[in-house]
């Protein structure tokens, strides 16, 4: 995987932005009836889960656990050989006056959260016998059963079944693939981009999409043929339905520095300059808008580029720009949403398929490792940092206690999905169960509630 | 030297390529009622086998092969060196700027490489030989990013090196597995891509080893451990790429000249960062490899003789088989199909041609149950309607639109990836709300963009496919069989004739085969019916 900034992926050229830029959003009655209907069902979506919001990001790659929250009490991060050039040094990481844990200094826009008391982090999250495949542990992160291959389903895409939401911005995926968390039978949109999500606008287009007995809006509701066919009518639905729906989502009232567009508007604001940062950073401002605006409960993004078996950096380098990024849209996400006045309503969930071997490798790197970290920020988040202090964390014990390598975990990760999904999104056991499959049955101190909300 | 430009060579195209895989059917005479004559299940048969095995049907093909039959078209495909590509080579004129040598490209000329797979999918009658090439693009994932980023001069690098394997798995796409694995593994963006550039005796670097085991051949947790890793990983050391002249890009062992006229980067290896001492891989195990110590550049040999022990592995048999199998059979292959597959590898040393053969001369091939069991990846249903509705690249032959369509509006960024897993396999996984829409998206453009990028002529296509008396009826009837052969039932067809025959207000508006909106009128339904939900499976 690489490790290195990454331009963005297309290369449109003059004329494709002619054509984009003419394409404006959807019109037309059809829109307007559509979006009556949607708001309604978005004040009903409101009123079931009190308004509550909830942003996942997911890091793939593996995020190095150990060079985010740094334990700053044990001695054996900075011994001899550990991490001779990945070693933050004591006066450069952010110490959270916890006893012990310190960000890693990219992080310091993160500060604001956390010393707001909004940002908890949790270290040493895993599951038990986790896997080193980058594609087996994201599957497990995502589907929320580890060690099941044979699980399609996203945990997001149940909660939208179990809730039995027939909106279908009850969930989006704001990434260019759906990210497995959102996808099932339960088909949830999909919108990688708010701006590309629109048709050429002519007269053929509404047409073609219909309503009522005419075009593809019948098309979509007719009985299923074979294969995939009733995924792909119920894909078709759930397109034209958010289609309209966003086309009248107004134009975003955020400040220019919370999600810089461009390469040069992020080295304006002191961040890395690669398309990467943008689209991630767009991508979370396309998801906050969606939360904001329509009945959308679940929102998600991702970031690729944690695999950093190379040239890793220290406080300086491609780890670094990336957790700052991260920071930034932690601290962006904060200040945006209290200006709306949802912060309170708003959970961001930080997580990765795991952390990385403590030691370092022979190319100033790491190798894929176990147990990791994972964040979570909101108005209603009891901050504070879980799992890295002397006591919980004991020194010269901690960081070789898997295998001699590894990290072992102390928290399940299901333990974290399923307070945010009981406390935040108030959901009871019997959904919960479904959700999280049978995880009200699961016993064992890696499943212990930590008190993340107020 | 002076660099051909690359409009010249695309303007100098006056003869139109058409998505015919030997002759225009613009050419048969009018009373040719065309595909209208080929009986049903041949027709269907014909159709079912051109989305399986390449891009789906063009008029021209389904005619070939509703006379001749799929087991002749299977055959056909099975030998594409016998099948003439000679109506292809203005192409090789216009994609001429990507045999420039390494040192002398530049970044623009990915889209090219982009473009030019378009083409090829197109327009190329060695559809089974494109569908592989993009099959081991996949399964052997590199990521044109990651070398732009880690090499100097990336830019001009990247489009190389991606060109560079593009043609290598085009050249083997039908070969012997280990030949691929090991032009794969020996591509300078691979040893970039997944680090051993950077593996090392005595620190070696997993990155490569584990991936090599889990997507490459055997398959994730299928026959190894991670002490197995560490061990391949070892045999890799000394593994890289440096500087040399044009004349050694292909000799490992020739000296490295760094900054030298023309330099270019390739594969090399540095006996002296190799691990040479003993190694057992798969120790205790019914599939053990024991490798004695060498020195020097014998050492380059360990990697070889584990990639060529890991070819022929029945556990390489039969992941790759599944892969196979649910490319072109179902997402759901049966067991059985891939045993017989399995065995077939393993008898012929993971020959493809008879892999091949074997899964398609299959009875599961072409089963009731596997037929319209699958969905188009995004390159695909771009590459499909263009086929079924006759499109020809016209004009620049500079399909701006056709990419940023898929990548802007669809997702889908051929050799850019950036995961080594490859765009993903499975229907469910690729179906989204953003690629439905970016589809209907890109539709629009058969009514929208005439004489851009790919001109539909649908008045006439049709009038040769059993609508020649221009009624709205057999206009409808002949574009659901161009398009969908069997599957385009009575609601489809009623459907596609209120889109012909209303307003927007749902008004009756006849057609008229003499009014001057005819065409335009043709083309907008033909963009409506190639968005009906069947239009993404396949």
């Amino acid at each position: 995987m690489n490790p290195r900034p990454e331009p963005r992926a297309a290369l449109p050229s003059r004329r494709d932005v002619l054509h984009w830029m003419s394409a404006a959003s959807l019109m037309g009655a059809a829109a307007s009836f559509v979006a009556s209907s949607l708001a309604t069902r978005s004040a009903q979506a409101a009123a079931q889960g009190g308004g509550r919001k909830l942003l996942t990001i997911f890091l793939r790659g593996g995020n190095d656990g150990l060079n985010t929250l740094i334990p700053l009490h044990d001695p054996q991060y900075s011994a001899a050989g550990v991490r001779p050039t990945l070693r933050i040094p004591a006066n450069l990481a952010l110490d959270l006056g916890t006893g012990g844990a310190a960000f890693h200094p990219a992080m310091a826009r993160a500060l604001e959260v956390f010393q707001a008391g909004e940002l908890a982090a949790v270290a040493r999250v895993g599951y038990a016998n986790s896997s080193l495949s980058h594609f087996s542990s994201q599957r497990f992160l995502e589907t929320g059963l580890p060690g099941d291959d044979s699980l399609d389903e996203g945990w997001v895409a149940r909660w939208a079944r179990v809730q039995a939401s027939a909106d279908s911005l009850a969930a989006v995926s704001v990434s260019p693939q759906v990210q497995r968390m959102f996808l099932g039978p339960h088909v949830v949109a999909n919108v990688p981009d708010l701006a590309q999500y629109a048709l050429s606008a002519d007269p053929v287009a509404s047409k073609i999409l219909g309503s009522g007995a005419h075009g593809l809006a019948s098309s979509y509701g007719a009985l299923p043929r074979v294969g995939y066919d009733g995924l792909v009518r119920r894909t078709g639905s759930a397109m034209r339905e958010s289609l309209l729906a966003l086309s009248t989502l107004p134009p975003h009232p955020f400040a220019p520095d919370s999600f810089p567009a461009d390469p040069a508007a992020c080295a304006a604001e002191g961040l890395p300059s690669g398309w990467w940062a943008a689209t991630f950073l767009a991508n979370v401002r396309d998801a906050l808008q969606i939360l904001q605006g329509t009945g959308c409960t679940i929102a998600g993004v991702e970031m690729p580029g944690f695999d950093h078996h190379v040239g890793q950096g220290a406080a300086n380098g491609d780890h670094a720009a990336r957790l700052m990024v991260v920071a930034h849209a932690l601290r962006s996400l904060r200040r945006e949403a209290q200006q709306s006045g949802v912060w309170s309503d708003l959970a961001v969930l930080v997580v990765s398929e795991f952390g990385r071997t403590s030691r370092e490798n022979g190319s100033g790197g790491t190798d894929h490792g176990r147990g990791g970290v994972t964040l979570l920020a909101g108005g209603s988040v009891h901050g504070g940092v879980h799992h890295c202090d002397p006591v919980s964390w004991p020194a010269n014990a901690t960081l070789f206690s898997d295998a001699n390598k590894y990290i072992a975990h102390r928290t399940d990760y299901r333990a974290l999905y399923a307070e945010v999904l009981r406390h935040h999104l108030l959901l009871g056991d019997p959904e919960l169960d479904q959700v999280i499959p049978g995880f009200t049955q699961l016993s064992g101190p890696e499943f212990q509630e930590l008190g993340l909300f107020v | 030297m002076l660099r051909p430009h690359r409009y010249f060579h695309a303007l100098a195209l006056s003869a139109a390529l058409a998505a015919c895989d030997a002759k225009s059917s613009h050419s048969s005479p009018i009373t040719d009622p065309g595909i209208g004559a080929i009986p049903p299940q041949a027709l269907a048969q014909a159709g079912h086998a051109l989305r399986r095995i390449g891009f789906g049907p063009s008029p021209q093909s389904l005619q070939d092969i509703g006379q001749q039959g799929v087991a002749w078209y299977v055959e056909q495909q099975l030998h594409p060196l016998l099948i003439d590509e000679s109506a292809l080579e203005p192409l090789a004129t216009w994609t001429a700027l990507l045999s420039l040598p390494q040192s002398e490209q530049d970044a623009a000329l990915l889209a090219q490489l982009v473009e030019r797979q378009f083409v090829r999918a197109i327009y190329s009658p060695r559809q089974l030989v494109e569908s592989m090439t993009l099959f081991w693009e996949g399964h052997f994932n590199t990521n044109y990013w990651t070398v732009f980023n880690w090499s100097l001069n990336g830019e001009a690098r990247a489009t190389w090196l991606e060109t560079r394997e593009n043609e290598l798995f085009r050249a083997k796409a039908l070969g012997r597995f280990e030949e691929l694995l090991r032009a794969s593994a020996t591509s300078p963006a691979m040893l970039i891509t997944l680090d051993n550039v950077v593996n090392v005796a005595g620190n070696p670097n997993e990155n490569y080893a584990r991936e090599l085991v889990e997507l490459f051949t055997m398959g994730v947790d299928n026959g190894y451990t991670q002490h197995d890793i560490e061990e391949l990983a070892r045999c890799f050391t000394g593994w890289g790429v440096c500087e040399v002249a044009p004349a050694d890009v292909d000799d490992p062992l020739a000296a490295c000249a760094p900054g030298s006229v023309g330099a270019t980067l390739a594969f090399h290896f540095d006996a002296s960062r190799h691990d040479g001492g003993p190694k057992t891989i798969f120790a205790g195990t019914d599939h053990e490899l024991a490798l004695p110590a060498r020195s020097g550049n014998a050492g380059l040999d360990d990697g070889f003789d584990v990639l060529r022990h890991l070819s022929n592995l029945p556990e390489t048999a039969g992941f790759l088989c599944k892969k196979l199998a649910r490319k072109f059979v179902s997402d759901t292959p049966s067991p059985q199909l891939i045993q017989v597959c399995a065995d077939v590898w393993v008898a012929t040393s993971g020959d493809l041609t008879e892999v091949l053969r074997t899964l398609l001369t299959s009875a599961d091939f072409m089963s009731e149950e596997n037929t319209w069991s699958k969905v188009e990846t995004p390159f695909e249903s771009l590459c499909s309607v263009v086929r079924a509705l006759d499109g020809r690249a016209t004009r620049e032959i500079e399909l701006t639109n056709f990419r940023a369509t898929l990548e802007l509006k669809l997702h889908q960024s051929l050799f850019r990836w950036p995961e080594p897993d490859g765009f993903p396999e499975l229907g469910d996984e690729q179906l989204g709300t953003a690629r439905m829409l970016g589809r209907i998206a890109f539709n629009q453009w058969i009514y929208l963009g005439q004489g851009d990028d790919i001109h539909f002529d649908v008045a006439n296509l049709v009038a040769h496919h059993g609508a020649g008396d221009g009624s709205a009826a057999n206009v409808v009837k002949a574009l659901g069989k161009l398009l969908y052969q069997d599957n385009f039932a009575a609601a489809d067809e009623a459907l596609a004739l209120d889109f012909l025959e209303t307003d927007a207000n749902h008004a009756p508006l006849p057609l008229d085969p003499h009014a001057g909106d005819y065409a335009q009128r043709l083309k907008q339904v033909a963009a409506f019916i190639a968005s009906l939900p069947q239009g993404v499976e396949q």
